[in-house]
């Protein structure tokens, strides 16, 4: 097989793998599920018969791998099953909330470029290296909820700049896309700080400035480019973290997104929800990072792998 | 254009890469660099070049200097493959020696000059890896001679071309400059187009020699450095058979055998093949050969510790690969020296404790460590607050410890200063005097020579990559 | 920065803050007393940062708050250290199968985000700092191991190594001798390195009412009980927040120091 197709088939597999973990983990969880679901539903002290008829309901009594292969299967078909609370579909209440969060996350990765290439940048001249250092930093360091918070409360209540409009528009996704933009710009700059540097030590950057390049046109047309690999993989690292991230900001900003309900679900015990809802971070993870994978195999075919 | 180099030194931290290098480049003329890989040939050109790394201390002067990089002075890399951009096809690698000065390659001239060199243009548009390393460096020649630059500066122009495309290569670069100064290892080659030769050897220039183009005969009837005459010997055809050693011949029962034995790495082709090797009890057998050429594989082979591709590997008696474990005579049969002191013992035990590893009671270790010459004070250091000689010795301590019969050295003196290095030997010597069988691995000839009882050339044993080195 | 500096710089952060955790107590109120009728006052001498919404001391809070919420990363961060060590370096010495098994197993939970993972495990679980823990732990060790695995790899081909087995050494007791101990190092300093990323999870999913039960103090949970109230006492999200700061900034100080000292 070809590079590509190994890579996609590779991913595929990984996939798998993790769908398996994914449902698995509810079998760590203690107590019978159908009586926790019976309590979640009003029953305050569920009879024997009213669980049985339930696990049978559910499914419950067939054994864990057949459970996991119906599962799998349906997964396939994007059907994930019913939540728990609801009785909705949990593909079709994952489809009402997925547009305000894939809005958010577009906008938050944007900011995030547009932070982290120039302070890499900024951050090849000596002296301004530890100033960018510092910055980088500090993004990584400050938890998003508490950029959050303030920027909600102090910015925007307080002081009355700017304003939030949690309707899940382009508008909207500005301010509550900045706390995630700064602890993804933070990773990225420091990524694409360290790959320029390798980048920079390589022969055909001294070539270059042999031929009589000066610095900008190195940096621009030269370490840039061959910087970029590592800051694609870092990107497809970040999206897998976007899902606990935007659990975070979406309910600071009460933003009507798959965060809060991935909250909910957790807090009411719903595993229908929280598995498909993992799943639907997973499958973005993968898929983010095997674009990435392929982009920087596409930028610098020779890499050795 | 004149270059005059004076007491240039580099050094970077602690390792000097040039001490006090004197060079003159005349007008018109064209200087070849020799020298062993490492020697400082690089270091020079991108000392001249003005783009050394920021880490580097320089002191010395260079006239003239702020040459107008690519114009005034042009510049051929070393390894084609690190030299040319991946990211960019190896068209846009061409033409940054006109973009670089805010201009455009004239129209087809790269494609006109490309051919001329004997390349398909076509195949500009593509990138790197695709090309091969002798395609590559000749587009980097065409970039390095775009502006027919007064200096020209190629680091092993034509490592990558045969015989023929080389003295072709040659021949334009020398025709597209006014005054070169190249560094190669081809002394044929250099020495048919080079006005002088300089050679360095660990950063000093040891010798200057004008041979005005006059082909090796004229740099080895001039020569007189023995640095020089060591890298003419080298050359395949004109080594003389090696003096074998001075001490008596073999004479011990056999400890180790190789029998047709072919050794390779997994995923490139054979490093030896069809080697018969004999080792007997008390001698040393140095084994010579240059780095990289299979030394360390063939011991390792020896004790056991790499499966040959085929053939019999034997010690003492019993066959080392019939299963699928290598099966050895008893523990510590075989023990090993080896050239990296820094890792040759734990880093957290004290001496004693490695040794001790081996089989020996702490009395035991004591009456060693006496055996090779360290005393009662050594036993409970660590690894680092011991010397490089000290900690060898350790490492022969801990080979007696196990009862050697078979000791493999790997380059054992190499990473030692020479007086210390002497008497690493002598050790050596004795452990076998009492008995054991020693094999050394080294690339420094006169140093095994010195205390090997035969010395064997690993060209001598084994043919490589299909062709014999002989 | 040397790395001495670091070293002593990251160490002294966390023990200070180890050093509060006990010492404010002895002298301080007490962290969970409510008194309504000083709410969100503002720092004065009786309260050097202050009081929440209950009118609870926000120094003692804070204080009471490096147990579970800087304590508990130490001890995600030490058990997946130790899980990360144990299967790394089976895998290493064992090669063969073994090895194919457990880096598949390495692979598959590498696929998954960790705090995506944490989410899943309370998801079945349950809410609770116990939970979250455990939750943590099992989404955190898989990094490690695969760094054991490869550190413990190249420590097998080490000259002392070799000569050991040469010698008659038996392979595990090799391992156990040469690799483990070196190996177990190299993990500390990235397990350390990775510390304030685990505080920041542990604070995150603190903040959504995963973690502790009120009044239990957590940083992210004061964090979180003062959202509506930030706009008027910010003290309230300031100082757990450079509370969270300061951990990440000894942890990274340390492990940086660490594992620039690993070989």
């Amino acid at each position: 097989m070809r590079g590509p197709s190994r890579r996609i088939a590779q991913a595929a597999v990984t996939l798998v793998g993790a769908a398996v973990l994914v449902w698995s983990l509810q079998l760590l969880a203690p107590g019978d599920p159908a009586r926790r679901v019976l309590v979640a539903n009003g029953v305050g002290n569920p009879t024997p018969t009213q669980v049985a008829a339930l696990r049978a309901e559910l499914g419950l009594d067939e054994p864990a791998p057949v459970r996991l292969g119906r599962w799998l299967l349906a997964a396939a078909t994007g059907d994930l099953g019913r939540s728990w609370r609801s009785g909705a579909p949990v593909a079709a209440e994952l489809a009402d909330r997925l547009p305000a969060t894939l809005r958010l996350a577009a906008v938050a990765l944007g900011f995030a470029l547009l932070l982290a290439v120039p302070l890499a940048l900024i951050a090849q001249h000596r002296r301004a290296d530890l100033a960018a250092r510092g910055l980088v930093f500090l993004g990584a360091a400050v938890p998003s909820f508490v950029v959050g918070t303030l920027l909600l409360e102090v910015v925007v209540v307080r002081l009355g700049i700017g304003r939030v409009l949690a309707d899940g528009s382009w508008g909207g996704a500005v301010l509550p896309a900045v706390p995630l933009a700064l602890a993804a710009a933070a990773v990225w700059a420091r990524v694409l700080r360290a790959a320029m540097l390798e980048v920079r030590a390589r022969r055909h950057v001294q070539v270059a400035r042999a031929r009589g390049a000066g610095r900008l046109r190195v940096l621009l047309v030269h370490v840039l480019p061959g910087a970029s690999p590592p800051l694609f993989t870092a990107i497809g690292m970040t999206v897998g973290s976007l899902l606990a991230g935007a659990a975070v900001v979406e309910t600071i900003f009460t933003w009507p997104g798959v965060g809060p309900y991935l909250v909910e679900a957790i807090v009411a015990r719903d595993v229908p929800v929280v598995q498909g809802t993992v799943l639907l971070g997973v499958l973005a993870y993968v898929v983010a990072n095997t674009l990435a994978d392929l982009a920087a195999a596409a930028v610098d075919p020779g890499r050795a792998r | 254009m004149r270059l005059a180099v004076e007491r240039l030194s580099v050094r970077y931290g602690n390792v000097t890469a040039l001490r006090e290098v004197d060079l003159t480049v005349a007008d018109g003329e064209v200087v070849a660099l020799i020298g062993e890989s490492g020697s400082g040939k690089s270091t020079l050109l991108d000392a001249v070049l003005g783009v050394l790394p920021a880490s580097a201390a320089v002191s010395g002067t260079i006239r003239p200097d702020r040459l107008r990089r690519g114009v005034e002075v042009g510049y051929v890399a070393q390894d084609p493959f690190g030299s040319c951009d991946p990211v960019w096809p190896v068209g846009h690698h061409v033409a940054e020696a006109w973009r670089a000065h805010g201009q455009r390659p004239p129209r087809g001239h790269i494609a006109r000059r490309l051919a001329a060199l004997g390349v398909a243009p076509g195949a500009l548009r593509r990138r790197p890896h695709t090309w091969s390393g002798g395609m590559l460096q000749r587009a980097d020649l065409v970039a390095a001679t775009a502006h027919a630059p007064p200096l020209l500066l190629a680091d092993e122009p034509t490592s990558a071309l045969d015989a023929d495309a080389a003295e072709a290569a040659m021949t334009t670069l020398v025709r597209s400059a006014r005054s070169v100064l190249v560094a190669g290892h081809d002394l044929a080659l250099l020495t048919r187009h080079a006005d002088e030769v300089h050679v360095l050897e660990r950063g000093r220039v040891v010798e200057r020699v004008r041979v005005d183009r006059g082909g090796v005969a004229a740099l080895a009837a001039r020569a007189s450095h023995p640095h020089t005459r060591e890298l003419l010997a080298a050359l395949p055809g004109a080594a003389a058979r090696l003096p074998h050693g001075h001490h008596a011949a073999t004479r011990g029962a056999p400890v180790a055998a190789l029998e047709r034995v072919t050794l390779a790495h997994p995923g490139s082709g054979p490093v030896l093949v069809d080697v018969d090797l004999q080792v007997r009890a008390g001698e040393v057998l140095g084994v010579h050969g240059p780095s990289g050429g299979g030394k360390t594989t063939l011991l390792r082979a020896l004790a056991g510790l790499h499966r040959p591709a085929s053939g019999t590997v034997r010690l003492g008696g019993v066959d080392v690969w019939s299963g699928r474990r290598p099966r050895r005579p008893r523990p510590g049969f075989v023990m090993p020296i080896f050239q990296d002191v820094a890792a040759s013992l734990d880093p957290r035990w004290p001496a004693w404790r490695s040794v001790a590893e081996a089989g020996a009671t702490r009395a035991e270790v004591e009456r060693l460590f006496a055996a090779v010459g360290l005393d009662h004070r050594h036993l409970g250091a660590r690894p680092h607050q011991l010397s490089g000689g000290q900690r060898q010795r350790v490492a022969i301590a801990r080979a007696l410890a196990g009862r050697a019969e078979l000791i493999v050295a790997d380059e054992p003196t190499a990473a030692l200063d020479p007086t210390v290095a002497a008497g690493v030997s002598r050790l050596l010597r004795e452990v076998a005097d009492r008995g054991c069988a020693v094999v050394v691995a080294s690339h420094d000839r006169a140093r095994v020579n010195s205390y090997a009882d035969r010395v064997v050339r690993l060209a001598e044993l084994g043919i490589r990559d299909g062709r014999s080195e002989l | 920065m040397s790395r001495r500096a670091e070293l002593w710089t990251g160490a002294a952060v966390l023990v200070l803050l180890a050093v509060a955790a006990l010492a404010v107590p002895l002298l301080g109120p007490d962290p969970d007393a409510t008194d309504y009728a000083n709410r969100l006052a503002a720092p004065s001498p009786s309260h050097p940062l202050g009081t929440d919404q209950a009118g609870r001391d926000v120094l003692a809070r804070a204080a009471a708050g490096v147990p579970t919420s800087l304590g508990a990363a130490v001890v995600v961060t030490a058990v997946s250290a130790a899980v990360g060590l144990l299967v790394g370096v089976t895998a290493a010495v064992a090669g063969g199968w073994v090895d194919t098994v457990l880096s598949r197993v390495v692979d598959v939970v590498l696929a998954v985000p960790q705090l995506v993972l944490a989410l899943a495990v309370v998801g079945v679980l349950g809410p609770g700092l116990t939970n979250l823990v455990v939750a943590m732990a099992l989404a955190g060790w898989a990094p490690l191991a695969r760094y054991a695995r490869t550190f413990a790899a190249g420590l097998l081909h080490r000259p002392y190594v070799v000569a050991a087995e040469l010698a008659g050494v038996a392979r595990p007791v090799a391992a156990l001798r040469h690799v483990v101990p070196a190996t177990a190092g190299g993990v500390a300093a990235v397990a350390t390195l990775g510390l304030g990323e685990v505080v920041l999870g542990l604070a995150g999913l603190s903040f959504l009412g995963l973690g502790v039960a009120p009044p239990t103090a957590e940083w992210g949970q004061m964090v979180a009980e003062s959202t509506t109230v930030a706009g008027q006492a910010p003290w309230l999200v300031v100082v757990p927040g450079a509370l969270i700061v300061l951990s990440v900034a000894g942890a990274s100080l340390l492990g940086d120091a660490l594992a620039r000292e690993a070989p």
